[in-house]
């Protein structure tokens, strides 16, 4: 069972997850002297073992499997909170507290549960998914990498693309789809090891973030390596994605947060013809809709993880919902406050330019606001 | 009479202009350097082209080896090699040097074109402009606080400048500077060439940016007790602001255009995805709502050119056409913007990837709604300006609706 925290001990949670971001995070990334693009080995094995040791960790994992085993509507709140630094959005406090991991490992048997996601969650890693494929970031229903029954084995083919902390996990799950006897599709999970013989080649996104993309030519794969039922894998997919949604939203609600104080303060003590920009209506209007849209977006984000977590019907589509508001809202917020900074926003002493091509990916990512919206349509009319 | 139709000579010059971009510039974008742009080896036998065709440097007078042949056509070249961050480099008319060699050209004296506009205007060296300052609002050069103050037959230059655009590998740099503090806001600056080899002269760091398009970084600088001869004045005593200014007007319908050129390029990009990507048995092309982005751009482009060639045209006609400089700048940014992000959006996450130019046209797009000045800032003056408009007319009792 999840936990559900009252309302006194999620502040408490939340005061902690703050000042171990203000304290540690924060710290770490300006005593890193140039640009800071990532976080050096060191330092974030270092905010690892800190963030263990006050018990943040892997937050969203079942407890027997040694996770916190807290509920989304906990997790949205302190993830606002865990991205509110430079590299937050993606490296929600550093990577501390390490990664989320998709909920369909609720499938895995026993022994996979042993072998791959209890040591993960042990060594603060997470799962990597690879789900897309090049030129189809958006339809489960349109992917194309197969694979074929061949004795206790499967022989995979086909590409994957944009898969996000490749390395950094312990290991990954793959979507493919079986072919049934008559060649149906019959879309499945995989457990994937680094060492499995695929290909994988690195890329950048938009200059800042970097992603793997692994081909596969005829890659044996036993059938233990099977996450669920065949033929489950895109319904177990969907509800990674639903989550992740939800997840991807209330780190967009945290960086847009940090950007209105950036706003603000800069907005206060930058003056031009005789004035702070803070007087200008222009500028206090970017700043007043800004606060406007985040609360409505905070909202979404808070209904949507309660009806995930009560399982509800809608909840699909309530996460959807979230997803678009929020990366917009954010992204909004964002451009706004990098055009306050003027040619400060678009330096990366600042982490703002930074956070406009995140908020790029973001938008893209998981689900495009055209197919929630087409997704909505469909449900209304 | 209106008429929208382009000269036999200007139909020419876009013709051979977009020749040397198919067979010369778009193949060549694969050897850009981030912040270095071509490497001189590849970048100077496409310039040798582009001189011997006739359209190197359109921004300049053909006495100093331009084309010299008004903004109209100056507007027409710098669409169709916007399309490429290579293209004005390869042409020879790209921001900072194009700015500086129209400073050059008007306020320089005999030495100072011999020895800066002439090398500047045929490409052997390139240059910088050092005005912002970190400390105070770009967006009101009245505060700059950078200082020359005159010793013997000397100026001592003191000045802590950013986003001085090119300055790694510049020849010189024209720096705005107080001369006159107790002069009126508009008359304290005056402006100084400094060879970049003057022991005064430092680059201090290459600021890391989010666009990567232009040569020689956005850089920090300082000016550390540089000494400068008299003749290193640009122009007159207290003309800084003035000066600066003159830059501005020409530089702006250049943007302008290259960015419609850079939203073209976008559209195209997004065009020709929607039309391979298969669905079912239908494209991407036939979904209506990247029909939409279609049609939408498309609007958004015809209205910035059109509006971008008008004011062309009245500063062919001797006219300032401040207003519409600054509608251009103010609408012209974010049709730029706009248009990229819908290509993007177009082909999804692969977009975002180097494979295609989107991305780096993306980072660099945003740039422009800040630089030559924010959008709130044109906003102000075309509001300001109407305002004026529409009430000297009230006076007259005109139809105050319509203004020209
Ligand atoms: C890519 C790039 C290249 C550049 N190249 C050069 C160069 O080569 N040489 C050089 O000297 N400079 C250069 N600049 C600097 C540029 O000219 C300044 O960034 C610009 O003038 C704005 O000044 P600022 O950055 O100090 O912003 P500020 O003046 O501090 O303004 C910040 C923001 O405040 C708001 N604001 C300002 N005024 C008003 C107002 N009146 N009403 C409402 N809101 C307002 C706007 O949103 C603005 O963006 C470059 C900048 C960029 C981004």
């Amino acid at each position: 069972m999840e936990e559900v925290l009252v309302d006194k001990e999620l502040t408490i949670l939340k005061k902690t997850v703050r000042s171990f971001v203000r304290d540690k995070v924060e710290r770490a990334e300006l005593l890193q002297k140039e640009h800071i693009t990532e976080l050096s080995k060191d330092v974030a094995d270092t905010l690892k073992e800190t963030a263990q040791k006050t018990g943040l960790q892997a937050m969203g994992a079942k407890k027997e499997w040694g996770g916190a085993g807290l509920s989304l509507s906990c997790r949205t709140v302190l993830y606002e909170e865990a991205a509110q630094h430079r590299l937050g959005l993606f490296h929600p406090a550093g990577d501390a507290f390490g990664e989320e991991l998709p909920r369909f490992l609720e499938n895995c048997t026993k022994e996979q549960i042993n072998t791959y996601v209890k040591p993960a969650i042990q060594q603060g890693k997470g799962c990597f998914v690879a789900l897309w494929e090049e030129h189809e970031d958006n339809d489960i229903g349109k992917l194309t990498c197969q694979a074929v029954k061949d004795g206790n084995s499967w022989i995979i083919n086909g590409h994957k693309a944009y898969i996000d902390k490749f390395q950094e996990a312990g290991f990954g799950v793959i979507l493919v789809n079986c072919l049934g006897e008559s060649g149906e599709k019959q879309p499945t999970l995989f457990i994937l090891e680094h060492n499995d013989s695929f290909e994988n080649k690195e890329t950048v996104l938009i200059d800042v973030q970097k992603v793997n993309s692994l081909s596969f030519n005829g890659m044996k794969i036993s059938d233990d390596r099977r996450i669920g039922n065949i033929g489950d894998g895109a319904e177990l997919m969907k509800e990674w994605i639903t989550e992740a949604q939800v997840l991807l939203a209330s780190r967009c609600l945290g960086v847009a947060v940090k950007a209105l104080d950036y706003a603000k303060s800069y907005a206060k003590i930058r003056i031009t013809r005789g004035q702070p920009l803070s007087d200008f209506p222009s500028i206090r209007t970017m700043i007043a809709s800004g606060y406007v849209n985040l609360q409505a977006a905070r909202l979404m984000v808070q209904d949507a993880a309660k009806k995930i977590d009560e399982r509800a019907k809608d909840a699909a589509t309530a996460a959807g919902m979230a997803k678009v508001f929020t990366t917009d809202t954010a992204s909004k917020i964002i451009d706004d406050c990098l055009q306050i900074h003027g040619g400060a926003g678009f330096a990366g002493d600042l982490p703002i330019e930074r956070w406009y091509k995140e908020l790029r990916i973001a938008r893209m990512n998981l689900q495009k606001k055209e197919n929630i919206i087409e997704h909505i349509a469909n449900l209304n009319l | 009479m209106l008429n929208f139709s382009e000269s036999a000579e200007q139909k020419r010059m876009i013709e051979l202009a977009t020749e040397i971009m198919e067979e010369h510039v778009f193949p060549n974008e694969k050897y850009m350097v981030p912040h270095r742009g071509l490497p001189s080896e590849i970048l100077k036998p496409l310039q040798q082209i582009v001189k011997e065709k006739g359209l190197w440097a359109g921004h300049l007078p053909k006495e100093v080896g331009g084309m010299g042949q008004g903004f109209v056509s100056l507007g027409l070249l710098s669409e169709v090699i916007g399309q490429s961050p290579i293209g004005p480099y390869v042409f020879g008319s790209m921001a900072p040097d194009a700015g500086n060699g129209e400073i050059l050209w008007h306020a320089a004296t005999e030495e100072q074109k011999e020895k800066y506009l002439i090398p500047l205007a045929n490409g052997d060296v390139r240059s910088c402009f050092g005005m912002t300052e970190p400390e105070v609002s770009g967006s009101d050069p009245t505060t700059l606080q950078g200082t020359a103050v005159k010793d013997g037959d000397e100026w001592v230059i003191n000045a802590h400048k950013w986003f001085t655009t090119g300055a790694v590998g510049s020849a010189f740099c024209i720096a705005m500077v107080v001369t006159d503090p107790d002069a009126n806001p508009h008359n304290r600056t005056s402006l100084f060439i400094v060879d970049t080899n003057n022991p005064g002269f430092e680059v201090v760091r290459e600021v890391p940016v989010l666009g990567d398009h232009y040569v020689g970084g956005h850089c920090e600088v300082r000016f550390n007790n540089c000494r400068v001869p008299a003749e290193a004045m640009l122009g007159n005593r207290g003309e800084g602001f003035k000066l600066a200014q003159l830059r501005l007007g020409p530089g702006r319908i250049t943007h302008a255009m290259r960015w419609l050129g850079v939203a073209r390029r976008s559209m195209n990009e997004m065009m020709k995805y929607a039309l391979n990507q298969k669905d079912g048995d239908k494209t991407l092309a036939d979904s209506q709502t990247v029909q939409n982005f279609i049609a939408d751009s498309e609007a958004e482009i015809q209205a910035s050119r059109l509006l971008t060639l008008q004011a062309a045209w009245k500063m062919d006609q001797g006219d300032q056409a401040r207003k519409e400089v600054s509608l251009i700048k103010l609408y012209g940014a974010q049709v730029l913007n706009n248009v990229v992000d819908r290509a993007i959006q177009v082909l999804g996450t692969y977009g975002l990837t180097p494979n295609t130019p989107l991305e780096g046209l993306y980072r660099e797009a945003r740039a422009a709604r800040i630089y030559d000045g924010a959008d709130e800032v044109h906003r102000m003056v075309v509001a300001r300006q109407l305002l004026k408009e529409f009430k000297a007319k009230e006076g007259l009792n005109e139809q105050a609706a319509v203004t020209k």
